[in-house]
């Protein structure tokens, strides 16, 4: 299995060039995006397609001087967790800017994941997925546009829609999309992280490495950032996972999410060698979860 | 200049020498190790004449000077004598003076050694009692301490409300309690030991007992994180205390000694992969140590 590294972190800091390099000379094959734009935000209200491309491109064109290949975009904000009908046309907006930013990028997939409630109602699933196609269904017009293909990770709230794997093979189906995975996600969402994988069968795009604390099990306990910790070293069932691992597509990609644990130590970011040793710690963690330790 | 330390937790059964842990850990850049002597007042080390605990301690040294690294501090047993064991009260206090001896050997110039605390918060009347309790142990120490040459080192300990479960303060977990007991005693045998994760627990600010302990008070470190529910020694920024705030303390207030991690406890739930990993975490930590002691510079 690949190993991708979540680049945006280290873009921010250090600028595309430094940063490019020193994922490659980490190891990496592969990096993953997350576009920081929000739906109330200039990127989403303001950024016209020549905007765009000029933060964007720059990406894809390093990314291919260093040999690394691009394996999916995401989008740090959620398209849905409230009901105010006058941010709805906003977030879809979002995504579809963010999909531009793709293309941009020469990237090939756009993630992203179903709409999420974090408070309880008799219909949430449903409306729910009602939000979430409605959005899908713009995004995907531009996405055919621009020639990227959708992902769809799983949700994080067991009531709401796409934390299922029907739900995400449903999308998946309708959209030609692929999906991905992530275990801290599924956790929260009461499912069995390996199980939504395997049965993802070969739609899995990508495999995340994150971890949380072990006291976040209720869908309505939304704590942010407090919730991640390093990889392995909280709730989730690292020895289980990775016994498992061999058992779902082996083209999948293993995405090393840094964000929400360097994020942490944005105090510190100046300190190179604290984020490259953190670069080291998380690659090596990605390649015990891809099985290809020994081959590094 | 503010020195890094460690407990060496991520080397311990990870299948590699004595020589290679403490060879890792200085390559990474770590000063001194926080060699633990917290075995409970029973084990045998205890029962040994004091020529054998000293040939045991100087060839443990050994190692470790010769892999680049000093015993920056040491720690007690746990079990001290709370008054209320006295059938076991001389072989509590003989353990306690006996790691003295070995903190002497491994040439650390501290041992932690806990007050006497009770699991519940104290008023004024409880303070006072089990102040004079702990100043009638401490005492008891003291001519080790001096004869031995190493400076016990009295740490803030939070309790937990035995009914409700929530952390509190007790006995000795402000900077004022702290600064009393070494005032009371004597400041040439006695200082504090801070540790952040207790405070946060204790319901105080590490930050502020760091600028009230100042130079002259502040000894020894003990540095984890928490998230005010547990006792986790969790790695710093895992919680919520701010580390550059505890960085640019330590260095507002001229502290020269050793940023201590007591933090490796989480780095055993990696359980089979710990062997993987420690060198990747050793650096992390040491990394992160001294960005955290660059802090404010």
């Amino acid at each position: 299995m690949k190993v991708a590294a979540q680049a945006d972190f280290f873009i921010k800091h250090y600028g595309v060039e430094h940063a490019l390099k020193k994922l490659k000379a980490t190891g990496y094959e592969y990096i993953t995006y997350e576009i920081s734009g929000r739906y109330d935000e200039p990127f989403t209200t303001q950024w016209t397609d020549w905007d765009i491309k000029e933060q964007f491109s720059p990406i894809g064109v390093c990314a291919t001087n260093e040999n690394l290949n691009l394996a999916y975009t995401t989008l740090k904000s959620c398209i849905y967790h409230d009901l105010l009908p006058e941010t709805s046309e906003a977030r879809k907006q979002m995504c579809i800017q963010a999909v531009k930013a793709t293309a941009c990028m020469g990237c090939p997939v756009f993630a992203i994941r179903p709409a999420a409630m974090f408070y309880k109602r008799p219909d949430i699933y449903e409306v729910t997925k009602k939000i979430s196609w409605d959005i899908f269904e713009s995004v995907k017009q531009t996405a055919d546009r621009v020639g990227v293909q959708l992902a769809f990770v799983n949700n994080n709230c067991c009531y709401a829609y796409g934390s299922r794997i029907d739900d995400l093979i449903e999308l998946s189906e309708h959209f030609d999309g692929k999906i991905v995975i992530d275990p801290m996600n599924a956790y929260e969402a009461h499912e069995n992280e390996m199980e939504l994988a395997k049965q993802a069968g070969d739609r899995l795009l990508a495999f995340c490495v994150t971890d949380l604390e072990g006291d976040e099990g209720n869908p309505f306990h939304f704590t942010g950032k407090q919730r991640t910790i390093m990889p392995m070293m909280g709730a989730l069932n690292y020895p289980l996972i990775i016994d498992r691992m061999k058992a779902v597509n082996q083209e999948a990609i293993v995405s090393v999410i840094y964000n929400d644990v360097l994020e942490r130590y944005v105090d510190f970011v100046d300190s190179e060698p604290l984020m490259d040793a953190f670069d080291k710690l998380f690659y090596k963690t990605g390649c015990l979860i891809a099985d290809t330790l020994d081959e590094r | 200049m503010i020195k890094l330390g460690t407990q060496a937790g991520f080397a311990e059964d990870v299948g590699i020498s004595e020589e290679e842990k403490y060879r890792l850990m200085s390559e990474a850049g770590f000063y001194s190790v926080d060699y633990p002597l917290m075995m409970g007042y029973q084990d045998p080390v205890w029962q040994l004449s004091d020529e054998e605990l000293k040939e045991k301690m100087e060839k443990i040294r050994k190692v470790i000077n010769e892999n680049g690294i000093v015993v920056g501090q040491t720690h007690s047993p746990l079990d001290g004598y709370w008054g209320n064991q006295p059938e076991t009260k001389n072989a509590r206090l003989h353990a306690q003076i006996q790691a003295i001896k070995a903190a002497s050997y491994l040439k650390s110039p501290y041992i932690v050694i806990h007050p006497l605390t009770r699991p519940w918060r104290v008023d004024e009347t409880v303070y006072q009692e089990a102040k004079k309790l702990n100043m009638d142990y401490y005492n008891q120490l003291r001519p080790y301490l001096e004869q031995y040459r190493v400076k016990g080192a009295i740490e803030n300990l939070p309790a937990q409300n035995p009914v409700t479960r929530d952390w509190c303060g007790s006995i000795c977990s402000t900077a004022e309690a702290l600064i009393d007991y070494v005032d009371t005693l004597d400041a040439d045998c006695f200082t504090t030991c801070l540790d952040v994760g207790h405070a946060v627990l204790s319901q105080q600010d590490p930050v502020a007992m760091i600028y009230k302990l100042g130079k002259q008070y502040l000894g020894v470190t003990h540095m984890h994180d928490n998230r005010g529910s547990f006792d986790d020694h969790k790695m710093p920024g895992m919680g919520r205390i701010d580390w550059y705030a505890i960085g640019k303390a330590l260095n507002d207030i001229e502290f020269d000694g050793i940023f201590n991690y007591e933090a490796d406890r989480p780095y055993a739930r990696l359980d089979q992969y710990k062997s993987i990993f420690s060198k990747e975490y050793l650096r992390v930590y040491a990394e992160l140590g001294k960005a955290i002691v660059n802090a404010g510079q």
